[in-house]
């Protein structure tokens, strides 16, 4: 009876940790990428993996997110709305979760999560979102830059930064879903894209140096106050 | 595995062994929920001196739910304790604490004859009323609607009790001796666009001014209003839903239509009859419905609700003697003059007693002393006013696209000892 009951305790436990790592990702499929690009700019994820809809729903909610200025081609609206309609029906299970990734993790896949702020150049919308191409070289530069950045992923960014002469006062989400691996490959795709590089003497980001960053449960607005700390110009 | 061969080996299992194999699997369960919190922070982390008991539903937008152990803990739900329900997230304003900004501009504005412009400063010098209210999300307990209507997964706890203080509309237009246009209809408000925060617009029918306390809200439980809930200065009415008490306002304008925004239609409605005598339009759950201004209205009145706030669910007990208690409101137009509670799931029901309320506007608290045997129980609570308002069994009937304005009766499932 004992062992049964600890099967029972350990197949739960299974099931909260399937149906938890279910939540905050997306299964496999066209338009899955679109989504992480589309989507997150005004809202977490969850707001899509949580529902349960028919397509006439989704559609439905699309035209609503469009009104507050979501913008797509039709053909970028049709490979959202089928990608929805598909894995997040009525009586869909929690997606899979992915895989732990390991070794070959891609930056620049995980970048599909940025693209809907920082754009695919890395430029940033002037005004609104801060750009990368430029500024990362400058934060690696600064004594701490590197964990603030893993910090930025882990923990999200909160209120008024000046970046390159423009001033910016939005909020980075947190990405604390993210694998150490995913973490560290996106870091280094930012930091050697659109002609950034690592400063000399840096090699790229490691899942260790990310893993050492976790646990810290700082606040977006701690990391802010950390950046003023960092001494950049 | 013959079972003789199963069997003595469970028998020889001792206390101790046990106890080592349950450690090791709770060690493992400790190690899943510690890797699913990082996935969802926390309510502290969200909101700076939120409770981390507060479930987060997103942390982006902020969307948080009490729950009804905190609930029932206080009197006044303390900012601690609150639900945050945001639209739009104002940067660097996820904390508890003041938004302090005196120069803070609300302009008032629309069909009245002098237009004009007052700041915090100015608004904080003038005759100040509180007045204690529920506040609730109008999407408090969609997760009950079947099938589950879009939208946050609400609960219970979209909702509180609070004390607000401020500038009533009413007396800010006399102090400044503005005259309102016959013709204005609604008070259309718009919340602060400052770090180009998305805008958020709502109407209200100016029978809030008269009917609902209307009020600009400068402190909340005796405190500055908290920055995440809307400080430094926020529309409130009374015996409303949340969703029209606008946050970081900077405009209220009188106006002759309701707002067309999303936020006005086709968000925050339930389906109506216009002049039929029913406050929402049964339709069949899961159908779709195509909103507009005339065949639905919008999320203003609080329905009358009330929630069980001890015992918990699933909780035991010690009998004989177990006083069942909680609170229930509603619009504040006509007096709760009776809450039934039934132990037997709806068999029989028995007055409870009202220990006393918070003004019209706030929580009845209720008592209903029961002598109880050892065994299962489900209490039911249901609340009924002067109008003979009250709540439905199957809150399913109002099922609506949108998940807004359930009030089903509340079952609670618990152990007498």
């Amino acid at each position: 009876m004992n062992r049964r009951y600890l099967i029972g305790v350990v197949l739960a436990a299974g099931t909260a940790l399937w149906f938890g790592l279910g939540q905050g990702s997306l299964p496999e499929g066209p338009g899955r990428e679109l989504v992480l690009q589309k989507c997150q700019t005004c809202h977490e994820l969850g707001f899509v993996t949580r529902e349960r809809q028919p397509r006439e729903r989704w559609d439905a909610i699309i035209t609503e997110m469009q009104s507050y200025g979501l913008r797509l081609t039709s053909e970028e609206r049709a490979t959202i709305l089928n990608y929805l309609a598909t894995h997040f029906a009525p009586g869909a299970q929690a997606p899979t979760p992915a895989p732990q990734p390991q070794a070959n993790v891609s930056g620049a896949q995980v970048y599909n999560n940025c693209i809907g702020c920082h754009q695919a150049n890395g430029s940033g919308v002037p005004g609104v979102f801060p750009p990368l191409a430029g500024h990362v070289p400058s934060i690696l530069a600064t004594r701490g830059g590197r964990e603030w950045l893993i910090q930025v992923m882990l923990y999200g960014l909160q209120g008024p930064i000046n970046v390159r002469g423009s001033s910016y006062n939005g909020a980075m989400p947190a990405y604390p879903q993210l694998s150490d691996a995913e973490i560290a490959a996106v870091l280094n795709h930012i930091s050697t894209q659109w002609g950034n590089g690592f400063p000399s003497g840096q090699g790229p980001f490691t899942e260790a140096e990310v893993r050492a960053q976790r646990g810290k449960n700082l606040s977006p607005q701690q990391v802010l106050s950390a950046r003023q700390g960092l001494g950049l110009r | 595995m013959p079972r003789n061969h199963e069997h003595p080996l469970s028998e020889a299992m001792d206390r101790r062994l046990f106890l080592k194999r349950t450690a090791v699997a709770g060690a493992a369960l400790g190690l899943m929920g510690r890797g699913l919190a990082q996935q969802q922070p926390t309510a502290d982390q969200v909101v700076q001196g939120k409770n981390p008991k507060l479930v987060v539903l997103s942390s982006r937008p902020v969307v948080m739910e009490s729950t009804l152990e905190l609930l029932g803990s206080e009197r006044i739900t303390s900012k601690a304790n609150l639900f945050v329900r945001n639209n739009i997230d104002l940067p660097g304003l996820n904390t508890t604490e003041p938004n302090v900004q005196p120069g803070w501009e609300v302009e008032i504005t629309g069909l009245v004859d002098k237009p004009f412009k007052i700041t915090v400063d100015e608004l904080s010098k003038l005759p100040q009323t509180e007045v204690t209210t529920v506040l609730q999300c109008s999407g408090n307990g969609r997760s009950f609607f079947n099938p589950r209507p879009s939208g946050n997964p609400w609960t219970y706890g979209g909702v509180g009790q609070v004390t607000w203080r401020g500038v009533l509309l009413k007396t800010l237009l006399e102090a400044k001796g503005v005259k309102l246009d016959p013709k204005a209809r609604f008070i259309t408000m718009n919340a602060s666009t400052q770090g180009g925060a998305q805008p958020y617009e709502k109407s209200y029918p100016i029978s809030v001014m008269e009917h609902n306390s209307a009020m600009l809200a400068l402190g909340m439980n005796g405190e500055p209003l908290p920055a995440v809930h809307g400080g430094p200065v926020r529309l409130v009415a009374a015996g409303t839903f949340g969703t029209a008490n606008v946050k970081w306002i900077t405009k209220v304008e009188f106006t002759e239509k309701e707002s067309s925004g999303n936020e006005q239609v086709p968000r925050y409605r339930v389906p109506v009859l216009p002049g039929w005598n029913t406050p929402i339009l049964p339709t069949q759950p899961g159908s779709r419905y195509n909103y507009t201004l005339d065949n639905s209205r919008s999320n203003w009145g609080a329905n009358i609700n009330s929630f069980i706030l001890s015992p918990l669910p699933g909780s035991s007990v010690r009998g004989r003697l177990v006083e069942i208690r909680g609170v229930a409101w509603n619009d504040g137009l006509a007096p709760i003059e009776s809450i039934e509670v039934s132990v037997d799931s709806g068999t029989t029901w028995r007055k409870a007693v009202i220990e006393g309320d918070h003004g019209k506007f706030g929580w009845y608290r209720w008592v209903a002393p029961r002598l109880l045997s050892p065994g299962e129980y489900e209490a039911m609570v249901r609340a009924t006013d002067a109008l003979g308002r009250t709540q439905p069994l199957n809150g399913n009937i109002w099922w609506n696209e949108r998940g807004y304005e359930w009030n089903g009766v509340m079952r609670v499932k618990f152990t007498v000892t």
